[in-house]
């Protein structure tokens, strides 16, 4: 009698445990199978890949377990952006894909072949939510968006605090002129002042930039990229031009940095080989222990007191990354299903792995102090970041990329390096931006 | 098997499917490139013809391309000593080996087998200052100033250095061929030479070389045509720079094209480098058909 109630029971459960693995695989049979071309700059060690792959896992798991993405990657830039215009020019276009705000996306744009991400952003209730800023980093100039920020990147000058103190400066530096005297101090106490990558033009760009971006939010740019008046005539470029020059003739970068990668300077700055470096709230990670221990310290962009009548609009860069863009050809039903998931489920997959979301969320209270104190000072910025090649037509984005590492190495003097470029967009400009 | 030698149809049957393939990747890239340099396009929207303009722009205005053709050339002829007279004392000295040739033939072979990104990094990493690398180290035991020598970003050195990376790989190649070139000089001559008192060096330099002149005029027709078409060492290595100082030719049209987004252009450009080969080409093989 005991015996056929066990059975009985065992029976039960069996056939309700039959029933459940019924059910699931009538629900993975019942989901569409799609697979995805993703193409992205990142790699698996970059928190935009790990972002990106925890979100698709998580869809997987939550929603369609025959959803899944093929990624192909190329971290160098330059390889990155020439692979993806053959895959333009063949009419290969990922499904999904990393895109800067340039003349490429906004050919693409043009060409309706991108998904307009406002639609997007309005479907999943998100578009108060997306940072001011790093929309403003990403928008077209007709303020259309159809490319999507890959996450919020705060940039500041990092430093080591004890090479500071052996150089005898107590204060980190609150104009471009104290910055140039504490790179002088840095450098006559033995130390190498300022890790800079040559090798990627970008980084130098960047530095190059401050002067001009954080009094003007560069708004001189939309002109003087159609040649309508020349890069010259501003004081304020002359300000950036003049400060790129003195640092690299000064000798405040390291010795052949012009064929150092960005990972190995931001390895030597970790390592204490460099005093400052130019980066980004993607290390912040890395820096926290040395931070909490009192190291390692941050400060904002100095003034650019080169002008008394100079007000400072921004003290913090905030840039997006490589922005995502999705194919408007495949971007089917279970596409859009995926991408609204993504939209939903990006900013806390972000806190996830210390970065911080395009969209205006604070971080959780767990966060390490570094990333709770820089994120007081990204809230602050009001105007968005503005690279002065990503504006440009692609002749002069190329000349200035290439003409930047010859100014940093004092192979061009300013004057030569603005003459230049003033002549590229004059022509190339004036006939790129008329179409 | 003779008569289907003598047999003109027959031969010409048998050649084709060789030639079709090489008009397929070859001379078909070619002409598209030429039908290119005439269109202005930047790869992602329509073309639009302009006819000559750009080889207006190229020969007239482009004020880079000159100094690069010559970079290139300068280029050429360090391939040519590193290349043929590297590989050329290589062979020489294997000759003189009686023992282990087999064992140094093949550790001078390896860098041809090597991929050309895995030497850039190698030299890259050999050549650093920030961080030291081991040229530097070891020549800092010399002198400080040398320790801290930039070699991939100083104008002149950077192209020199370039050079002899892309050289130390292709070397061996020519090792080889020069190598059965002189086991194949006659030895009645070597010591025919011996027992009128030339010395090793007269030897060579009056018999050797001679005698494989051919083999020498065409490995430096190889090498020269190879040259100035090389990219890879000057893009991966130090991307022509600093600034353009170590751009060839090849890398100017690569970024013309796909930098600058100038596909017209940069086939411009590549129509230039064919038309270069073709004349040096030709003028090197009429020397040695002389």
């Amino acid at each position: 009698m005991m015996l056929r109630k066990r059975l009985g029971v065992l029976l039960c459960m069996a056939l309700i445990g039959t029933g459940i693995l019924a059910g699931c695989g009538a629900k993975e049979d019942e989901e569409p199978k799609k697979v995805i071309r993703v193409y992205s700059n990142r790699t698996e060690s970059h928190v935009a890949y790990q972002i990106l792959q925890d979100i698709i896992q998580q869809y997987q798991k939550e929603v369609n377990p025959n959803f899944s993405a093929e990624f192909e990657t190329e971290p160098n830039l330059d390889q990155y952006k020439n692979k993806l215009k053959l895959y333009i020019g063949g009419d290969e276009l990922p499904d999904l894909f990393q895109i800067d705000r340039g003349p490429i996306a906004e050919e693409l744009t043009k060409q309706n072949k991108l998904v307009n991400m406002d639609e997007q952003l309005e479907k999943a209730g998100l578009t108060d939510s997306l940072n001011a800023g790093c929309r403003g980093y990403v928008e077209n100039d007709d303020g259309s968006l159809y490319i999507m920020p890959e996450a919020r990147y705060g940039n500041t000058f990092f430093y080591w605090k004890d090479q500071f103190a052996a150089a005898g400066i107590q204060e980190t530096p609150k104009t471009f002129t104290e910055f140039l005297a504490v790179c002088e101090k840095l450098k006559e106490n033995g130390a190498i002042p300022l890790g800079v990558t040559g090798k990627a033009s970008w980084n130098l760009l960047h530095v190059m930039y401050l002067p001009s971006w954080s009094v003007t939010g560069n708004d001189w740019l939309q002109q003087a990229k159609k040649g309508e008046i020349r890069f010259a005539d501003q004081d304020v470029v002359q300000d950036s031009v003049n400060f790129l020059y003195k640092l690299g003739e000064s000798g405040y970068f390291p010795a052949g940095f012009g064929n150092i990668e960005y990972t190995d300077i931001m390895n030597g700055f970790l390592s204490g080989q460099y005093a400052m470096a130019w980066s980004q709230s993607v290390y912040l990670s890395q820096f926290s222990e040395a931070y909490d221990e009192g190291k390692l310290g941050f400060f904002t962009i100095p003034v650019n007191d080169n002008k008394p009548e100079y007000v400072q609009k921004g003290t913090m860069a905030i840039h997006t990354g490589i922005s995502w863009a999705l194919n408007k050809e495949t971007f089917d039903e279970e596409m859009e299903r995926f991408y609204q998931f993504l939209l939903k489920h990006y900013a806390e997959t972000c806190y996830k792995y210390d970065t911080f979301p395009q969209f205006d969320l604070d971080p959780p209270e767990d966060k390490p102090q570094i990333m709770q104190d820089y994120y007081e000072i990204m809230k602050q910025q009001t105007i968005s970041w503005s690279n002065w090649d990503d504006n440009c037509d692609p002749i002069t984005c190329q000349l200035m990329d290439d003409l930047v590492k010859q100014l940093a190495q004092g192979m061009l003097t300013p004057e030569e390096f603005l003459s230049q470029i003033d002549e590229s967009a004059a022509v190339n400009g004036a006939e790129y931006f008329k179409q | 098997m003779s008569s289907v030698l003598k047999n003109r149809k027959a031969a010409i049957l048998f050649l084709m499917p060789a030639l079709a393939l090489y008009t397929a990747i070859v001379f078909v890239p070619i002409l598209c490139s030429v039908y290119y340099s005439f269109f202005q396009w930047n790869g992602l929207s329509g073309m639009t013809f302009i006819g000559m303009d750009n080889y207006v722009e190229l020969f007239t205005r482009d004020k880079v391309v000159w100094p690069v053709l010559l970079q290139t050339i300068v280029y050429t002829i360090l391939q040519i000593l590193f290349q043929v007279g590297g590989g050329l004392l290589l062979a020489l000295l294997l000759t003189l080996l009686v023992k282990k040739r087999a064992v140094f033939q093949t550790i001078y072979y390896i860098p041809v087998v090597i991929s050309s990104v895995a030497v850039c990094q190698i030299f890259d990493k050999l050549f650093s200052v920030t961080p030291t690398g081991l040229i530097n180290h070891l020549l800092s035991f010399f002198s400080e100033g040398l320790g801290m020598t930039e070699w991939l970003t100083t104008p002149g050195l950077s192209l020199v250095v370039t050079a002899f990376a892309e050289g130390y790989k292709t070397m061996g190649v020519y090792m080889v061929t020069f190598f059965a070139a002189l086991l194949s000089v006659p030895y009645d001559l070597s010591e025919a030479a011996k027992m009128d008192g030339a010395g090793w060096l007269k030897t060579v330099f009056h018999v050797k070389l001679p005698y494989i002149r051919p083999i020498l005029v065409a490995n430096m027709v190889l090498v020269l045509n190879n040259a100035l078409r090389s990219f890879d060492f000057s893009f991966m290595l130090t991307a022509g720079g600093p600034g353009t100082s170590s751009e060839l030719l090849a890398s100017y049209m690569y970024k013309k094209a796909f930098g600058s987004m100038q596909y017209g252009y940069g086939s411009a450009v590549a129509v230039l480098i064919v038309g270069i080969c073709l004349i040096l080409a030709s003028f090197c093989m009429r020397q040695f058909d002389k």
